[in-house]
């Protein structure tokens, strides 16, 4: 394949920053994704700021930060101004979403990874490789231009649904909006020529330029064009990453020989393809909507802003809720799955004993990603389409918790009897497991329709959300994170300070979400910017505050990771080529590996977890070892390097 | 070192299962469900105790198993794990139990769906080949907007064929007031839910009560109240206590932009039909000197006598 066709690179540019190294790519992944999930992190603190103690002048925080005037308002009690609270959640879910955990778990993992346990040299399709990170920079231009456009960041929520996200208002009607900070925008409103008809570039830049009644400024546009670079990124990535796994496998590596994480990626490769372009081309219709005015989503009658009236429409704002689940329900699995297989991993390597159930697991995992394809509606029981449509989609989603239980019952089957070493990466890997069952618990009681219709749009979700993506997802690449650093660079994370993150982080991670599952019981709403105004909320409060110190807390004991991480990078102790003692094949290659991987290509005999073997030197035997010279070397037709 | 991971798993666990039963346990506190004051409610409720039982004993199960596996088997232990690849049997057994939990669930989400939330379609939009539902005793259109909800009510009995008409044209009887939802208990309600600008969602905790609004779209609801807050006074001319001294409120659950938490209306059940409707009068006489198209601020009719 076209891995054999690049060269060793020749200078710094080529090799670091322009690299077409599957594991510098990765790499570049890992680091941008740190830099957001830094930036998604202080924004969430910014939200449970806001619940925690909603009239709290923040006079200190304008002193030391005077450019979040606009944000904080002083005509507004120098308070978080709702528009700002709107904007605070959904960039926190779009950050935290499609510029972390996806591209960690896809373009960090994925690219790390895939080639090295598959015994590749490298990704099928380099160049495409490099330009899946590269176009990642105009989506981070936009995803922060959007702060510092009139009106700010997008703020109609990360799903973005019509007619808050994709109307925008004439600039030249008063804004009806009650409060200080949609005012400040039309303050800076550019004064149009009164006789002459505007021309079609200037209707465009007045709609780029409206200030938002429904919080859908310019930054909706900048919003949408950074998630549709991203997209393209996405793309590119799963489709290399269909292509090398399929076709670049080591010889022997057969398909049912690769370690699952490589199965989770692989599977969320092919999620990717299929349901991203249909989110792609929603984007590219809201986009249509905001600039030049097409009415996909703006229904036959048009609509009323107080006393601005739009034009008549022909569209149907419900279309966008099945175009953006029907990627963004597939997308949760694309968040989990490739964390499910690195869990797998990195516990089977600490627990030395064979994965229980590899098959099973397997299996599991193509069966959520197929039922995932065909349970988004589960999102919209109460958006108002057909009440029995929601019959069916109810049925499918209850199914795909079979799945989901299964894994759990495979993973505990796994530990049980096994000889554990408790490390940072385990301890996390088994927290994944633990959390991942409360986590998919409280999605049953969403899933039940008539439950449903209590909790929808609660705080019950939020739990839900964070238990599958902060407390398993997360956790899975903390695990992953200390798991594989020794092999990306050679040396090992200090164990003592990765204890001490994963027990605070365990603690107060459980502290900042649990209470949310009784804030949804009671239904506490989400994305309010002050609960307290309703009498039925009202005891309640302590808990948003305990929430919140919680989340600050835990926001610092990150700190914790970070100063592990960057002191590690460069003065933790070196890492021999397998510090975990563990069978798949990357661990065959020197820390960290050099261009093209291995010094000679691997031929894998077994299947990644063969451990607990008591006549081999380890109790294990590798993919490539060789230990009992009667197990048959199997070279399938079709497989080459 | 293994035990203070078992029992760090055991606490963690301990505590948000201990979280939830103290909140079940003392409602006083108020962090549990409100209260449950339609038909449709305790229905709700039952299915969601129904799956806490179900997903309680799940997390015991699985929670107690990992638990005892990291107290049971560190790595100092001698020799080596077994090397087990896997059981059929297990992963038989382990599939059909889940399976069967989750049928049971579905079964009893079904027929709950269906008269929450088919009824009110019934009523308005027939379905084909189905039972007719009963006809309303009260038809209210609420009409939402950035942010408050305007409630025009029918002030005489429509018929089920005329409620579409009913909705677009309205009847010059018609009374409007911003934020608040009277009916009266063991009525038959239909809803029509609208919006003039973005997707709102009509949510009324004490009723279990949840629809989110569409542009361009009517949708229909029904629900019955079982428990009435009111009453209306006709010698004081204003709303006084009912048998329940609560103020229950409607929420708003959809983001509808900045002020979307600011949607906060409230419920009113009448004990009977007799006060609903001397409500219904003194309202119109109220009413009468207003335009209909006055702010929010000031539609509010009973302002003064909204706190019971």
């Amino acid at each position: 394949m076209s891995q054999e066709s690049h060269p060793a690179p020749g200078n710094f540019l080529t090799k670091y920053v322009f690299s077409l190294d599957h594991k510098v790519i990765g790499i570049q992944f890992l680091f941008s994704g740190l830099i957001f999930w830094i930036l998604g992190g202080l924004l969430a603190l910014g939200v449970r700021l806001q619940l925690g103690w909603p009239n709290q002048a923040l006079t200190e925080l304008l002193k030391w930060f005077p450019f979040l005037e606009p944000y904080i308002p002083t005509n507004w009690g120098s308070r978080i101004s709702p528009e700002f609270y709107t904007m605070l959640f959904t960039m926190h879910a779009t950050v935290m979403i499609f510029f972390v955990v996806v591209p960690w778990l896809g373009g960090a993992f994925g690219n790390y990874l895939i080639p090295l346990m598959i015994g590749a040299k490298d990704m099928a399709f380099p160049k495409l490789n490099m330009l899946s990170y590269w176009i990642l920079w105009p989506s981070f231009f936009f995803l922060v231009a959007g702060f510092f456009v009139d009106g700010g960041a997008a703020g109609s929520g990360w799903t973005a649904y019509p007619t808050l996200a994709s109307v925008s208002q004439n600039p030249e009607i008063p804004d009806p909006g009650l409060d200080a900070a949609a005012k400040l925008s039309a303050s800076q409103e550019k004064t149009s020529h009164p006789d002459s008809e505007p021309g079609l570039w200037e209707k465009i830049k007045n709609r780029w330029n409206s200030p938002a009644a429904s919080q859908s400024g310019q930054g909706q546009v900048y919003w949408l064009l950074a998630l549709i670079f991203s997209g393209v990124s996405s793309m590119m990535g799963s489709i290399n990453y269909i292509t090398t796994i399929l076709n670049c496998r080591a010889p022997g590596m057969t398909l049912l020989r690769m370690p699952l994480t490589v199965w989770g990626l692989f599977i969320t490769a092919v999620l990717q393809a299929l349901a991203l372009p249909v989110l792609t081309v929603a984007l590219f219709m809201q986009f249509l909507d905001r600039t030049v005015g097409t009415v996909f989503f703006l229904p036959p009658a048009g609509l009323s802003f107080g006393n601005w009236q739009t034009g008549t429409g022909g569209g149907q704002p419900l279309l966008w809720q099945h175009l953006f689940w029907f990627y963004s329900h597939p997308a949760v699995y694309i968040m989990i799955l490739p964390a499910m297989g690195m869990v797998s991993d990195v516990l089977v390597a600490s627990c030395r004993k064979p994965l229980f159930g590899y098959k099973p697991m397997v299996f599991s995992m193509i069966g959520i990603a197929g039922l995932g394809f065909i349970v988004w509606g589960h999102h919209m029981f109460q958006s108002g389409m057909d009440p029995r449509l929601g019959t069916g989609f109810m049925v499918a989603t209850i199914l795909i918790a079979l799945p989901s239980a299964v894994k759990t019952f495979n993973w505990l089957a796994t530990v049980w009897g096994s000889r554990l070493r408790f490390t940072a990466a385990s301890l996390n890997a088994l927290a994944f497991i633990s959390m991942f069952v409360i986590g998919g618990l409280s999605g049953i009681y969403m899933a039940s329709t008539p439950v449903d219709i209590y909790i929808h749009d609660t705080y019950l979700i939020v739990a839900h959300i964070h238990y599958v993506l902060f407390l398993s997802s997360m956790f899975g690449i903390y695990a992953g994170i200390y798991f594989w650093f020794p092999k990306m660079f050679g040396r090992t994370m200090n164990e003592p300070l990765g204890k001490i993150h994963f027990v605070l982080t365990f603690l107060l991670a459980n502290g900042t979400f649990f209470p949310m599952h009784i804030l949804g019981i009671r239904g506490h709403p989400r994305r309010y910017y002050d609960p307290t105004i309703f009498d039925w909320l009202s005891p309640v409060q302590p808990l948003n505050q305990f929430i919140s110190i919680c989340a600050i807390l835990m926001g610092f004991v990150q700190v914790i990771f970070l100063v592990n991480l960057f002191y590690s990078l460069f003065f933790g102790p070196k890492a021999g080529r397998n510090p975990w003692e563990s069978n798949s094949l990357e661990w065959e290659a020197p820390s960290p590996p050099p261009h093209g991987n291995f010094e000679n290509t691997p031929i894998v005999l077994r299947g990644p977890y063969e451990y607990g073997v008591a006549d081999a030197p380890g109790g294990r035997i590798s993919q490539t070892g060789n230990v009992q010279p009667e197990a048959p070397v199997l070279i399938p037709k079709g497989t080459h390097a | 070192m293994h035990r203070f991971w078992s029992l760090l798993f055991a606490a963690v666990n301990l505590a948000c299962l201990g979280m939830l039963l103290v909140a079940y346990a003392r409602p006083e506190l108020g962090w549990w469900l409100p209260e449950a004051a339609s038909t449709q409610a305790p229905k709700i409720d039952a299915l969601f105790y129904l799956i806490s039982a179900l997903c309680a004993l799940f997390f015991v199960i699985t929670q107690g198993i990992l638990v005892a596996a990291i107290w049971k088997f560190p790595s100092t232990k001698t020799g080596e794990a077994k090397p087990i690849h896997g059981n059929t049997g297990l992963e038989i057994g382990w599939t059909l139990a889940p399976l069967a939990g989750l049928l049971v669930i579905t079964g009893a989400s079904l027929p709950v769906w269906k008269s929450a939330k088919y009824q009110g379609l019934q009523a308005t939009f027939p379905i084909a080949n189905s039972d007719p539902a009963p006809a309303a005793d009260q038809v209210i259109l609420v009409t939402a907007r950035q942010w408050d909800w305007h409630l025009r009510y029918a002030t005489s009995p429509l018929q089920p064929e005329g409620v579409r008409e009913w909705a677009e044209d309205g009847t010059p009887a018609d009374l409007i007031v911003a934020d608040e939802l009277h009916v009266w208990k063991g009525a038959q309600v239909t809803l029509l839910l609208r919006t003039t600008d973005v997707i709102h969602s009509f949510f009324i905790p004490v009723l279990r009560l949840k629809q989110d609004t569409l542009p361009g779209k009517t949708i229909p609801l029904r629900f019955e109240a079982t428990v009435s807050n009111v009453r209306f006074d006709p010698a004081q001319r204003r709303l006084v206590t009912g048998e329940n001294d609560q103020t229950w409120e409607i929420a708003c659950a959809e983001l509808c932009g900045g002020n979307h938490y600011r949607m906060r209306g409230k419920l009113f059940v009448h004990p009977d039909r007799k006060s609903y409707e001397a409500w219904l009068k003194h309202a119109q006489s109220q009413s009468r000197s207003r335009t209909l198209s006055a702010s929010s601020s000031s539609s509010s009719i009973l302002k003064d006598a909204s706190k019971p």
